[in-house]
């Protein structure tokens, strides 16, 4: 089996390796600039909680206009274009077999019809993630010198698109399009129907681990919310809930559970559909 | 018994929980080394049939056991050609066969890369390049190296034209005669087929009409010609309509149209039979027998007016 997921799938695992090469290898660029600048900054005194150098303000602000741009081309960038991947390889893995008849061929060769869907979606869904986690790691390198120079104030604005979460969105874009190809039977609608799904999903497993997990409050003594904390607008102004730093890995492993668990629980509904429908 | 290749009893397939039976109440059998022929208009379930078989649907009625086991649990033991010839279109033919290989423990590479090179198709070439009739050979081919014990073919002579259609029939058969293959395949083509085939199964409206060795269904039936009007005024039977399927004297009007004056019915006979002053009675020929069953009205069934002929000659 995979030596035919291999040659099925090889032209599609060079765009992904290609795109995510290029998204990596910008971030990377980016980066070495960031962090030159950054080091200027830091020579000049001028870095945050050490503001004693004159003109830093100054210094910081062309730093932030120098790389705002970031924030809509990576920290959104990279999850959308996971997705719009990962939606353009998902919805064809059925619904391309069904539209082309082959799967009258694929399903009547010695290989169960459950064993072809888990084999290739195990597989194909497995290179996505992989995908995703390497372009993990691209923002979590790039957002370093990021939030030095004072663009991002700490690693929690780009939560969604760092580390180990895009691993996990781009499972469950995958999922979302397989099941969404297998039950539509067309490839094209499918793709749309995955993205949409994508967006509620991926919102609703934000908003979810955000506020939904345990959180810290201030205390009517304390000044604020600590600097590195996560926080959100909410109605009470008491007792703020935040997520201190020190949580951010336990979210992100959060996170990706969840993003794991609607990814198998889709990828269930695409079996259901590809068993019932897809004759 | 495992002597059945396929033993399909009381089998049908509904679509969905409300939706119209894509076949009903069939109960069929090949044993090995069969060759059987599965005709019928569009629509009269035998590409159902031939899902059900290689266990691409559930059956919802009855049950289908190839070699003893439900198709799922036989894949490597049938073949199944689909209708039209699908293959994957960006991939090469080597590749499609790479693909038999990986997927077939009892795969056959060298009849493959043999079929091919006799056939004269480039391993190299792109499937989408490739014409009808050479792909319907290329699908063969992947179904034939599988070394199947029963061969399901949906309509394998569709989209070819006839010189490809006789050369495709030779190696089709050439195959089976060397392994022993059971083998099922749907046709409404309807001329060329009763010299390569054992067996005869007429379907129409999702159900079997027919089933059985055709030599012996052709000893079993006579065509009648006889004077408009008959056989509902004539003497040898009694007063009654003639598609009724009624029965006296050991034979059965299966169905009976008129043309140019006379009246001709196909009629099932138990014993031998005598035709009646002003009759002429002759064994019918294979097209005779086909038609005549795909023309005959069931109670189950509106009385169909359109002419049934027409579709089963129809190409695909």
């Amino acid at each position: 089996m995979s030596w035919v997921i291999w040659r099925q799938h090889r032209a599609q695992a060079a765009w992904v390796l290609l795109l995510v090469t290029a998204l990596c290898g910008l971030m990377l660029w980016v980066r070495a600039h960031a962090t030159a600048d950054v080091a200027v900054l830091r020579a000049a005194g001028c870095l945050l909680g050490d503001l004693s150098g004159s003109g830093c303000q100054a210094s910081l602000d062309d730093f932030a206009v120098r790389y705002n741009f970031t924030i809509p081309a990576f920290e959104l960038g990279v999850p959308l274009i996971l997705a719009v991947t990962a939606a353009l390889v998902g919805a064809p893995l059925v619904a391309r077999e069904v539209e082309q008849r082959t799967h009258l061929v694929a399903w009547t060769q010695s290989v169960t019809r459950q064993r072809w869907y888990r084999s290739k979606v195990a597989t194909v869904g497995a290179g996505l993630s992989l995908a995703g986690l390497i372009a993990g790691t691209g923002t979590y390198l790039l957002q370093g010198p990021l939030s030095d120079g004072g663009v991002t104030s700490s690693r929690w604005p780009c939560f969604f698109s760092t580390a180990l979460a895009p691993a996990g969105s781009t499972a469950v874009a995958f999922a979302l399009a397989v099941a969404a190809g297998a039950w539509l039977r067309r490839p094209l609608p499918a793709v749309a129907l995955a993205l949409v799904g994508f967006l509620a999903l991926f919102a609703a497993a934000g908003r979810t681990v955000q506020t939904l997990t345990p959180v810290h409050h201030t205390l009517p003594g304390d000044r604020g919310v600590p600097r590195d904390a996560w926080t959100w607008p909410t109605g009470t102004a008491d007792a703020i809930p935040y997520h201190p730093a020190n949580q951010f890995w336990p979210l992100q492993l959060t996170f990706l559970a969840i993003l794991l668990t609607l990814t198998l629980a889709v990828l269930a509904l695409g079996w259901h559909a590809t068993r019932t429908r897809a004759v | 018994m495992t002597a059945q290749v396929l033993d399909c009893v009381g089998m049908g397939h509904r679509y969905s929980r409300r939706g119209p039976w894509g076949l009903r109440d069939c109960t069929l059998m090949v044993p090995a080394g069969r060759v059987v022929a599965l005709i019928g208009p569009n629509g009269a379930g035998k590409t159902t049939l031939l899902h059900l078989a290689a266990g691409l649907l559930p059956a919802t009625e009855g049950s289908v056991r190839v070699a003893g086991a439900r198709p799922a649990r036989r894949l490597e033991r049938i073949g199944f050609a689909p209708q039209g010839a699908p293959l994957w279109p960006h991939l090469r033919v080597r590749d499609v066969l790479g693909i038999g290989a990986h997927l077939n423990p009892r795969w056959d590479a060298t009849l493959a890369s043999d079929r091919i090179a006799k056939l004269g198709i480039a391993p190299r070439a792109r499937v989408s390049t490739l014409s009808g009739g050479q792909r319907a050979q290329v699908a063969l081919t992947l179904v034939l190296a599988k070394r199947p014990e029963l061969l399901l073919l949906d309509e394998p002579l569709a989209n070819l034209d006839p010189i490809a259609r006789r050369a495709f029939l030779a190696s089709m058969f050439e195959a089976c005669t060397h392994s022993g293959v059971a083998v099922l395949f749907s046709s409404h083509v309807v001329a060329e087929l009763e010299r390569i085939c054992d067996d005869l199964v007429v379907l129409a409206d999702g159900r079997v009409r027919l089933a059985g060795d055709i030599d012996r269904l052709r000893r079993t039936h006579r065509v009648i010609t006889g004077p408009v009007g008959w056989p509902t005024t004539t003497a040898t039977q009694p007063a009654t309509v003639p598609n009724d399927g009624s029965q006296a004297r050991g034979w059965q009007v299966i169905s009976a149209r008129q043309a140019a004056g006379r009246t001709t019915a196909l009629v099932r006979i138990d014993t031998h039979l005598l035709a009646g002053p002003g009759l002429d009675a002759a064994e019918p020929t294979f097209d005779e027998l086909v038609l005549g069953y795909l023309d005959q009205h069931h109670p189950d069934q509106e009385p169909s007016q359109q002419d049934l002929r027409s579709q089963v000659e129809a190409p695909a």
